[in-house]
């Protein structure tokens, strides 16, 4: 216990004094806000993967790597070569260069000065200032439980402390704090997951001999993941059944693609200090994603190798027959895939790792949390009251105020979410960005033909659909919400159509399969059809191009 | 099989993962000092004065 406490102190001390850094080195609201526009690449990247991945990414999404094996490796490469590669390459770089040309100091105002639109503006902050507080409140809520069972603390206690500590810097340092936090955070992180896969692989007999045993248990395999039309963990799902549905186009496309829109993200391009720190970003983007997402699915689906080796099969007495039960990562963790990770962690890595690993979750953690603190708070003062409301005052004090009433809300969500919504609330909130802002973003950057009306258009109605089908149609938040339940008496609107029809597997495509591609095509018919923009503002947001 | 895998689709993502991360470094490292066209900051322009106008217009 003396060993754990020391190390927390050791962390929350080196965090707390990079925030004061960032807060002495931030005095006016472009500090604030953008960080000056002086990152270096260095810190940018690391910044970005850090906030990019959450605890859920590797806990809830190791674990479900336990399952459904490495055919979650889909993720880990879109994470990288869309995420990392197309971000930083095709969108960072000119984002950078809009944003200057425009003054742009927030996500929201380089949409709202690209279109000409305080609408647009507007829109996007109240969808963030409003949506981002559920997604950090699941984040909260995944820290403060790391803690309650870390150091003993009561849940409630720690979710209220976490948020404080959280806020301290935010509150004060900004995005320099954010920033400079989040960089040493992902140092932790990669170190720690390191040291992870080189155990894992040592522990399953090398490198081949891990992957090998893995596919000769596929006998082992979940009979229930069988029928759903998965075939093992190195085999993969057959195509077009309900669970390679759930694979590649919820986990692998919705989170894959749905991070190029996310606007906590999309803001760090604008700090950096020149295109160099960008290309030199992509390099250590890159190698971080690769220890990150990687490395939970590789372990996630290696730990049924380890855990098979350790315990075996355990004979189980079921309907009077005694059966041999093989202890398989799902089974050992007694059907809670949330749990696989840190039970793998604390049955076969010795206590100083679990020490350093918690820790790295809570950098994970906290990482994010500050991220969106920011972000919804800067949608708040910045784009919501400064310009959509017209409201007068210094804006360094008001997006302060903005950063504050965002810490709340995400309290309030955090105390009254339940704790399985994490990876729920995470899919959510990245599904609902790809269809509001991807298109409008995307063309925006690349297209001078896209009309205030058919961005507004686009915005509007990928919101609306997304939002809707997320309550109607698709399984996982429609039967979490139940408004369709309460309203139609069922837990979709496509679940009585006959199993396996294409309207019934409906439910288990994501929402950005169906809303992005409408919103889209919303953006450029409504475009094609509407008034130009005036092309002396066109010049004015190309002029670096 | 590759690599031990059960699948080829399997060890194609294996590979892929780390070709995509080495492809990454290999780009920062022949970008590492490129700065790309040079940048004109923004004019001084009165932007809230600007959206005023434009909310008229419309």
């Amino acid at each position: 216990m003396v060993v754990k406490i020391g190390l927390t102190l050791i962390y929350v001390v080196i965090t707390l004094y990079l925030g004061y850094r960032g807060w002495k080195e931030t005095t006016v609201a472009k500090d604030y806000l953008i960080a000056g526009r002086s990152m270096g690449g260095f810190v940018m990247a690391l910044s970005y993967g850090a906030t990019f991945i959450s605890t859920s990414a590797i806990i809830g999404f190791g674990g479900a790597a336990a399952l459904f094996g490495f055919s979650l490796l889909w993720l880990t490469f879109l994470n990288i070569f869309v995420g990392i590669f197309l971000a930083f390459v095709f969108f960072g770089s000119r984002v950078r260069r809009m944003g200057l040309a425009l003054d742009a100091h927030t996500f929201p105002e380089l949409l709202g000065r690209r279109y000409q639109s305080r609408f647009l503006q507007g829109f996007s902050g109240l969808v963030i200032f409003f949506f981002l507080p559920i997604y950090a409140g699941a984040v909260l809520i995944a820290l403060a439980r790391l803690v309650e069972v870390y150091l003993g603390i009561n849940y409630h206690v720690a979710l209220l402390g976490c948020s404080f500590l959280v806020a301290a810097y935010v509150l004060t340092g900004g995005i320099k704090a954010v920033m400079y936090t989040d960089a040493f955070q992902g140092c932790v992180m990669f170190v720690v997951m390191a040291v992870f896969l080189v155990s894992t692989y040592y522990m399953c007999g090398g490198f081949i001999d891990a992957h090998q045993t893995l596919t000769d248990m596929v006998q082992y395999y979940p009979e229930a993941l069988k029928k759903g039309g998965m075939i093992g963990w190195t085999q993969g799902a057959t195509f077009g059944t309900p669970l390679w549905l759930t694979i590649y186009t919820t986990i692998v496309l919705g989170v894959g693609i749905g991070v190029l829109a996310q606007p906590q993200l999309a803001v760090r391009f604008m700090t950096v200090k020149s295109e160099a720190q960008l290309n030199r970003g992509v390099i250590y983007g890159g190698i971080f994603i690769l220890c990150m997402t990687g490395v939970a699915f590789v372990v996630g689906a290696l730990s049924n190798v380890v855990f098979f080796k350790e315990y075996g099969f355990v004979e189980k007495v079921v309907d009077g027959v005694t059966k041999k039960i093989p202890q398989i990562s799902v089974v050992v963790a007694g059907g809670n895939i949330d749990k696989i990770i840190p039970m793998y962690i604390e049955k076969m890595f010795p206590d100083w790792f679990s020490t350093l690993f918690l820790l790295a979750m809570f950098a994970a953690a906290m990482s994010t949390l500050s991220a969106q603190y920011h972000a919804g708070g800067t949608s708040f003062g910045r784009d919501i009251y400064e310009k959509f409301l017209r409201g007068k005052g210094d804006t360094l004090l008001i997006t302060r105020i903005g950063v504050a009433a965002t810490i709340i809300l995400t309290a309030i969500w955090g105390l009254a979410l339940p704790e399985s919504i994490v990876a729920l609330a995470t899919a959510f909130f990245f599904g609902l960005c790809s269809s509001s802002f991807l298109p409008v973003f995307v063309l925006g950057i690349y297209w001078r033909g896209v009309t205030w009306a058919g961005a507004c258009a686009s915005m509007v109605g990928g919101f609306t659909i997304s939002t809707l089908y997320a309550l109607f149609i698709h399984q996982k938040e429609a039967v979490a919400v139940g408004l369709c339940k309460n309203m139609f008496g069922v837990d979709t609107l496509v679940a009585a159509y006959p199993p396996m029809s294409t309207m019934w597997k409906l439910q288990f495509v994501d929402q950005n399969v169906v809303a992005l591609p409408i919103s889209f095509l919303i953006a450029i018919v409504v475009s094609l059809m509407t008034k130009k923009i005036d092309e002396r503002h066109l010049d004015r947001c190309w002029r670096n191009f | 099989m590759w690599l031990g895998m059960g699948s080829n689709e399997m060890a194609v993502v294996y590979v892929l993962c780390i070709l995509a991360a080495l492809w990454c470094t290999l780009y920062g490292v022949f970008f590492w000092r490129s700065e790309g066209k040079p940048i004109n900051t923004a004019d001084a322009i009165d932007w809230d004065r600007e959206e005023r106008e434009l909310d008229k217009g419309r």
